[in-house]
């Protein structure tokens, strides 16, 4: 038997019980949809991981507040503004020490109440994570020192508060206490620590006031003197910390590379657990073939027993049938990456627009690889699948199959 | 001479069904063993078939008749005794030889037409030249010309369920010639037709004969029984005349 008659025959047999087959092919969209998804938002977040930290510079050393280290003590606060003073102080290899205290704060302007992430920050940290003010001014050391109720919003600020005007020197409530607005962000998508187009920047003063846990920072960013010079930045900062802190270890380190590694790594463990989930998905697929193949198979054993009195060997039969299922399967690794493709990117949009806390902005990149491995899978799938009801019809005794009623 | 060539030649082929008791009808052929029950539908049958012959196999219901033109058209293997076709045994080819076979040398007329549904007439003819590689444009080209030999070339674009009962024997008489075989197998081509189109597929069939091919038509038919040059009765699994 020729190809094309598989493909004409399988055609044929499949458009008979047309919604059968819907809602097989149903099955593989879903299965093949999910891998695409899976994988573009993975591929997605990896290029955007790595655009941000390298975007961060090289020299950059990251003091993380460690929650959950088990050598922390009652008597320790974690990342205080003294260990930040302190760093300033006898870091030698330190070019600029800035506080981190992020704060989830309900901002309020004109009717309009959102939740972003507030920042407690200081005057240095746009020179530190590269980000640039594209109207007014960022926050400085008076601001710091005095307290002063004025912040700074991220490019995307505006847009989610429905306000097209200039905010620049207009007041707006964080948390039900009135700021002053002093500058606005040029629009820049990530940094690792924080997505600086949701935040609202505050005085780190500020902050820890309107903090329950007032004295703890979140992150203390240290930018090195020299690139070359960063893991012993990171040696000297560790052995500092650690004499500060009593011999406490409740901060971790991070250099750029670590950083990147760890970020890889957390995002391919959540690409293989979705991965699991579309696997699993493709598997009841496939049993959603299986069936249908089988149901067509009991249709059709007096059709196979003619094929098969005319001349139809064994492995044509086998043969027409794994076609039927490539077909279903086909149609559905086709159908299923346009789906992918396109629930992928709305989806990122969705999590973009009501995560604003994610450390960054989510994309989906669908390459050629993530097309390719999730339309491999469906094919194996229903070859499969299909394999179990080929072999069930190839068997069928001619005799027994042309009695059949 | 052509004629006197064997195109068949069957001795004593046994054949044997291993069935559950419910199923096994005929309790005199059948020998208990546990839950299955051993019968035996043919019980020895020796058989020599000329090339070119008019043949018909009579006999009553349960006398091994279909059972006897199922293993001539090789869609059966006999459980014993030896079977040759144009020379050449048959008995020990394997699934995919025979399926070969079947293709190249023999046409079946089943009584239930056995005609795909879904397929237009023309599609159905076809059927055997899709499993010999037959290139799209020339099996169309033969299934019309088979369609014209048995006079329905005007309905070839019909379904069988569009046909009368005749017309569709007609059109599984074109699907058994369109490959060219050498045996014509026909098992009650008129049994479930009115007497015209009985008659009419009757003398298709023996049109085709007389064009050379080899006919076997098992009947229990009067009116074709008299048709025919050599009649083989079968009674019990055995052939009696």
């Amino acid at each position: 038997m020729r190809p094309f008659d598989g493909v004409r025959i399988g055609v044929r047999s499949l458009t008979a019980s047309w919604l059968r087959s819907l809602l097989s092919i149903l099955g593989v969209v879903i299965g093949v949809g999910t891998l695409v998804v899976m994988i573009s938002i993975g591929e997605g977040t990896k290029r955007q991981i790595v655009r941000s930290v390298e975007a961060m510079g090289s020299n950059l050393v990251v003091i993380e507040n460690s929650m959950t280290a088990p050598l922390r003590r009652r008597e320790t606060t974690g990342l205080s503004l003294r260990d930040v003073e302190l760093l300033k102080e006898h870091c030698h290899l330190a070019k600029a020490v800035v506080p981190l205290k992020m704060l989830p704060v309900k901002v309020s302007y004109g009717g309009m109440t959102r939740l972003l992430v507030g920042q407690g920050t200081a005057a240095e940290l746009p020179r530190v994570a590269n980000l640039n003010v594209v109207e007014g001014r960022f926050l400085c050391q008076k601001d710091v020192d005095e307290f002063a109720k004025v912040c700074v919003l991220g490019a995307g600020v505006p847009k989610r508060l429905g306000v097209r005007e200039s905010l620049v020197n207009k007041f707006l409530a964080l948390n039900g206490q009135g700021f002053r607005v002093v500058g606005i962000l040029k629009k820049k998508d990530y940094t690792k620590f924080i997505n600086p187009d949701i935040c609202v920047f505050i005085p780190v003063t500020v902050c820890q006031e309107m903090s329950e846990n007032r004295e703890s920072l979140s992150d203390i960013l240290v930018q090195g003197v020299s690139s070359h010079l960063v893991h012993r930045t990171k040696q000297e900062l560790s052995r500092l910390m650690k004499f500060f802190h009593k011999g406490s270890v409740d901060f971790t380190l991070w250099a750029q590379d670590e950083l990147l590694e760890r970020q890889k790594k957390v995002t391919e463990t959540l690409q293989k657990a979705l991965g699991a989930i579309a696997l699993i998905a493709l598997i009841i697929a496939g049993i959603g073939i299986m069936n249908v193949l089988l149901a067509s198979v009991s249709e059709r054993i007096r059709e196979i027993g003619i094929r098969k009195a005319v001349g139809a060997s064994p492995w044509d039969v086998l043969i027409q049938f794994v076609w039927e299922s490539l077909l279903l399967t086909v149609t559905g690794g086709i159908l299923g990456i346009g789906v992918g493709v396109a629930a992928g990117n709305w989806i990122c949009r969705i999590l973009t627009v009501h995560l604003p806390q994610a450390e960054h902005k989510w994309i989906a990149v669908t390459s050629p690889q993530s097309v390719v491995v999730s339309f491999g899978f469906a094919l194996v799938t229903g070859v499969f699948f299909g394999l179990y009801p080929a072999v069930k019809a190839a068997r069928l005794d001619p005799c027994e199959a042309l009695a059949y009623e | 001479m052509d004629e006197e060539r064997t195109a068949i030649q069957l001795e004593n082929i046994e054949k044997v069904f291993n069935m559950s008791r419910t199923a096994a009808g005929h309790a005199d052929r059948a020998v208990r063993r546990g839950s299955v029950v051993a019968v035996r539908a043919l019980k020895g049958v020796s058989l020599s078939v000329k090339e070119g012959e008019l043949l018909g196999i009579t006999g009553p219901s349960g006398s091994g008749k279909s059972t006897l033109l199922h293993i001539l058209g090789c869609l059966l293997k006999p459980t014993s005794g030896r079977y040759t076709l144009m020379g050449r045994p048959v008995e020990s080819l394997n699934e995919y030889q025979l399926a070969a076979l079947r293709n190249r040398n023999f046409g079946f007329v089943f009584q239930a037409f056995n005609l795909l549904p879904r397929l237009s007439a023309l599609d159905n003819v076809q059927l055997p030249l899709v499993y010999n590689a037959t290139p799209p444009w020339r099996r169309r080209e033969m299934a019309r010309e088979a369609l014209e030999q048995v006079g329905l070339s005007q309905r070839a674009h019909h379904r069988p369920g569009e046909l009368s009962g005749g017309e569709q024997q007609r059109v599984a008489i074109a699907r058994a010639l369109v490959a060219n075989p050498s045996v014509i197998l026909a098992d009650e081509p008129t049994g479930n037709l009115d007497s015209e189109s009985g008659k009419s597929v009757l003398e298709t069939l023996l049109a085709l004969n007389e064009k050379g091919k080899t006919v076997i038509i098992v009947t229990h038919e009067q009116a074709i029984v008299e048709r025919m040059p050599r009649i083989v009765k079968l009674r019990d699994g055995l052939v009696t005349a």
